[in-house]
């Protein structure tokens, strides 16, 4: 036919466009199957040295002195992942014993074979194996992972360096983690919180409040969260600087939300008349906390803002404490003429009674 | 001009869009198979426990319900099971005319509550808002029926905290579903939505509204929705996704910034594609307004959905989600090359028009053309077996591509078996399926033309809820004030 000449080059492009196509499938196929192959290897020696291994770790933990069998190479990466993982499950005394055992075991040897290596939950490991050992002399080297740009390495590396020496830490992480905005700072908080879980010592609690001091108003709203595992009195005296006149609304409002002290109130009562409803609403919620009895008429009058969630935090803190009893609010809801200041009590006693 | 050269002309054009959708789709290969790779090693710190630290934001669950009366208790089971620190369930009953209602209050051991609704986004009216006595983090709007998107907006009136998640009420999630999808808005706070992957649920087992062990569904038409799904999610939004240019969030699951929503003006009542068309419009005027934001997408394996399991509800869904990208991309026109439209305006929005919302057009006019040319003597049964060929080489390729990126991601389905009936559904996608779907979704745009009414919550039957937008050939700044 006169046509098939005439389509000539189309026709063979079209061939050659399926023949390449279903070779690369094909290729796609058996890649995938080679992979299969190859993790279900693994996964059968890990679950292997789960067993074997497992036992013997609890036993480390409950404070034995478990026989250490020998570590044959291939199952090396498993051993250190199931020591991680228990590691990070526990608190107190059992910690250092299950350090022990991996000392034993050669976890640093393993560690300095994978710190450089091209697998990424090699390095994981090994930095996350630094830190648990506590040598000084690795710091340097874990060190060198703290700029990594990803953040899964980065925050691993900090979270080494806050258990080999907490003090020192503070002075390398928390300057990075103003320039870091992919460190989340709840996931900071927890690598912060390995060094005292309550609250951070004075040291650390200073260096916070020192950066504070430097900050702009965007990385330090940011930050502010943080002041709550930050000492009781190095916080009170950061908010009350950060509390003064003239502050961005984000510091003010990130400060309001830490107010956990009636030293501060004068600040507070500031900001209740803040023309952003962002600051006022904190302001609410801060004299819910801290309030006196006589700034019952300034929540009152917050009561009545044209802002949903002012009136909300406000009718929120007229039932606490300092304000006098749920039946008092009921008597104020039938004096009010504002129906939204009104229909918000009827809300918030609703959940008290609940 | 002969015949002849008119078909040769159809040939070379039709080659032409070919080539030009098959580039794209490897271009968004290309850059999954880089996500892939870091999010791979990314995971492997995640191996290791995470931990809460109570700095994260709250999150409130909106849940529409329209007859749901014998699914809605076990969701709300399984909400109250996910792991996050701190979330709040909004359910809302759509005007369910069935015992929607009446269960949530047995179940949920539901009081009527003043609540002092305040309307941020507009929806039908709140006939009553409910509190568990049981759950104290748990409320009901009972409303007007006014459709799923409206439902969500009622939602959004509700919810009290700075990030809200969609969830529709046959989701099936993992317990650590929140924990992941919300971590974008940690690593970058110009976050303003985030959607995680879609897989299909069929054939899976589910206990106590969990994924309990995965498996493929029995029937063939659900099967090829599976290697669907893959295309569509691990390269499809996976692809557009570091570009800041994803064109959806599913509305099966996917967690928003309430202020920037509120902001945007809540979901649109007036489209069958409300999420995706969401989506578009929150690319279209932060971009058009000069504001920083960031839509974002993880990988992981999140939430799991029913898919029709026959051609009748498949061809319902494919119907309304071909019309709902139409009128997702009607109402965001201004986006399209707009000179601040970004990629999203100069990379997403051309890609939806040329090759997804025309696409199935082009393909099925190639086949009549082609047909017809044929029968016609015109063209040769080599030239019209080389066509066919390639389109069958290429859709395979792209679907074995998935199918590897999955291998090397998450390797959800493991068994021998599932791979082999996986590779088999290739076959059978590419060998009618394909072309049956484009014939539908050329039935969604003549049912977008004319506007014909679909309803939500009263689908034909089989068809699921709608939840997704693409058919791909394949706060508060502060936190809770």
């Amino acid at each position: 036919m006169d046509s098939v000449a005439a389509f000539e080059p189309v026709v063979r492009l079209a061939w050659g466009t399926a023949l390449v196509s279903v070779a690369l499938s094909a290729a796609l196929v058996v890649q995938v199957l080679r992979m299969r192959r190859r993790l279900a290897r693994r996964e059968r020696r890990a679950q292997e040295v789960f067993a074997r291994w497992r036992p013997i770790l609890f036993e480390a933990v409950a404070g034995g002195s478990p026989s250490l069998p020998a570590l044959p190479r291939e199952e090396e990466d498993a051993f250190l992942l199931l020591w991680i993982q228990l590691l990070d499950g526990i608190r107190g005394d059992s910690v250092a014993r299950l350090a022990e055992v991996g000392a034993r075991m050669g976890a640093r040897r393993l560690a300095l074979e994978r710190i450089d290596g091209g697998e990424a939950l090699g390095r994981v490991l090994a930095l996350r194996t630094f830190g648990y050992l506590q040598r000084p002399e690795d710091r340097e080297r874990v060190l060198r992972w703290l700029d990594d740009p990803r953040s899964y390495i980065s925050l691993a590396a900090a979270r080494a360096l806050v258990r080999i020496d907490p003090e020192r830490a503070a002075d390398e992480l928390l300057p990075r983690l103003v320039a870091r905005a992919d460190w989340p700072v709840p996931l900071f908080a927890d690598v912060l919180a390995q060094a005292s879980p309550a609250r951070l010592s004075a040291r650390l609690s200073a260096r916070f409040a020192a950066l504070c001091a430097e900050l702009p108003p965007a990385p330090l709203a940011r930050l502010l969260p943080l002041a709550s595992i930050v000492d009781e009195h190095v916080v009170d005296a950061l908010l009350r600087r950060l509390l003064s006149p003239g502050q961005e609304p984000e510091v003010l409002a990130a400060a309001l939300r830490l107010v956990r002290s009636p030293a501060l109130l004068e600040p507070v009562r500031r900001a209740a008349s803040h023309e952003a409803w962002s600051v006022r609403v904190q302001a609410a919620a801060a004299l819910g906390r801290v309030g006196e009895p006589r700034d019952r008429e300034l929540v009152a009058k917050l009561l009545r803002d044209a802002e949903w969630w002012v009136r909300y935090r406000a009718a929120q803190a007229l039932v606490t404490r300092p304000y006098g009893a749920p039946g008092e609010l009921r008597a104020l809801a039938g004096s009010l003429d504002d129906r939204f200041a009104r229909d918000m009590v009827q809300q918030v006693l609703a959940e008290v009674r609940a | 001009m002969t015949l002849l050269h008119a078909v040769e002309i159809v040939e070379w054009v039709f080659l032409a869009y070919f080539v030009a959708l098959n580039l794209s789709y490897l271009a968004l290969n290309l850059v999954s198979l880089g996500v892939i790779k870091r999010d791979a090693d990314a995971r492997a710190s995640l191996l290791l426990p995470r931990f809460f630290s109570q700095l994260e934001p709250p999150v409130s669950v909106i849940v529409p319900a329209f007859n749901e009366e014998a699914t809605i208790a076990g969701t709300i089971r399984c909400l109250l099971q996910l792991e996050y620190p701190e979330l709040e369930i909004v359910v809302v009953n759509d005007g369910s005319t069935d015992g929607t209602l009446d269960v949530l209050v047995r179940e949920l051991d539901l009081v009527r509550f003043p609540e002092a609704y305040r309307v941020s986004v507009p929806s039908t009216p709140v006939r009553g808002v409910y509190r568990s006595l049981r759950h104290r983090n748990v409320r009901v709007l009972d409303k007007e029926n006014g459709g799923k998107a409206d439902a969500m907006n009622a939602g959004i009136n509700a919810a009290r905290y700075p990030l809200f998640c969609a969830v529709d009420g046959d989701s099936v999630l993992q317990r650590d579903s929140l924990t992941r999808v919300v971590r974008p808005f940690l690593e970058d706070p110009t976050t303003i939505a985030c959607g995680g992957t879609i897989r299909v649920v069929n054939g899976c087992r589910v206990v106590d509204g969990f994924m309990e062990e995965v498996g493929l569904p029995r029937g063939w038409v659900a099967r090829v929705q599976v290697i669907e799904y893959l295309r569509a999610f691990l390269f499809g939004r996976l692809g557009w996704a570091p570009l800041n240019a994803l064109p959806n969030v599913s509305g099966a699951f996917g967690v928003f910034r309430r202020t920037a929503v509120i902001a945007a003006g809540g979901y649109r009542t007036d489209t069958v594609g409300e999420d995706m068309e969401l989506v578009l419009r929150l690319h279209r005027l932060h971009h058009l307004e000069g504001r920083p934001y960031r839509i974002s997408f993880v990988p992981d394996p999140i939430c799991w959905t029913e898919v029709p399991e026959t051609l009748r509800g498949l061809r319902a869904q494919r119907i309304r989600w071909h019309r709902g990208l139409l009128e997702s991309l009607v109402c965001n026109w201004r986006l399209l090359l707009h000179p601040r439209g970004g990629a999203a305006g100069w990379l997403t929005a051309p890609n939806l028009v040329v090759f997804e919302a025309l696409g199935p057009l082009v393909e099925v006019t190639g086949y009549v053309v082609m047909a017809a040319a044929f029968a016609l003597g015109v063209v040769a049964w080599g030239s019209f077996a080389a066509f066919l060929a390639a389109a069958f080489g290429v859709g395979a390729l792209l679907s074995a591509n998935a199918l590897f990126l999955e291998e090397r991601s998450f390797h959800v389905y493991r068994r021998p078996q599932h791979l082999a009936t996986l590779l088999a559904a290739i076959l059978v996608e590419n060998l009618g399926y394909r072309q049956l779907t484009a014939f539908w979704r050329v039935a969604g745009m003549v049912n977008w033309m004319f506007r014909r009414p679909i309803a939500w919550g009263a689908p034909p039957a089989d068809a699921p809820p709608a939840h997704d937008g693409t058919t791909l050939a394949g706060g508060d700044p502060t936190g809770t004030p």
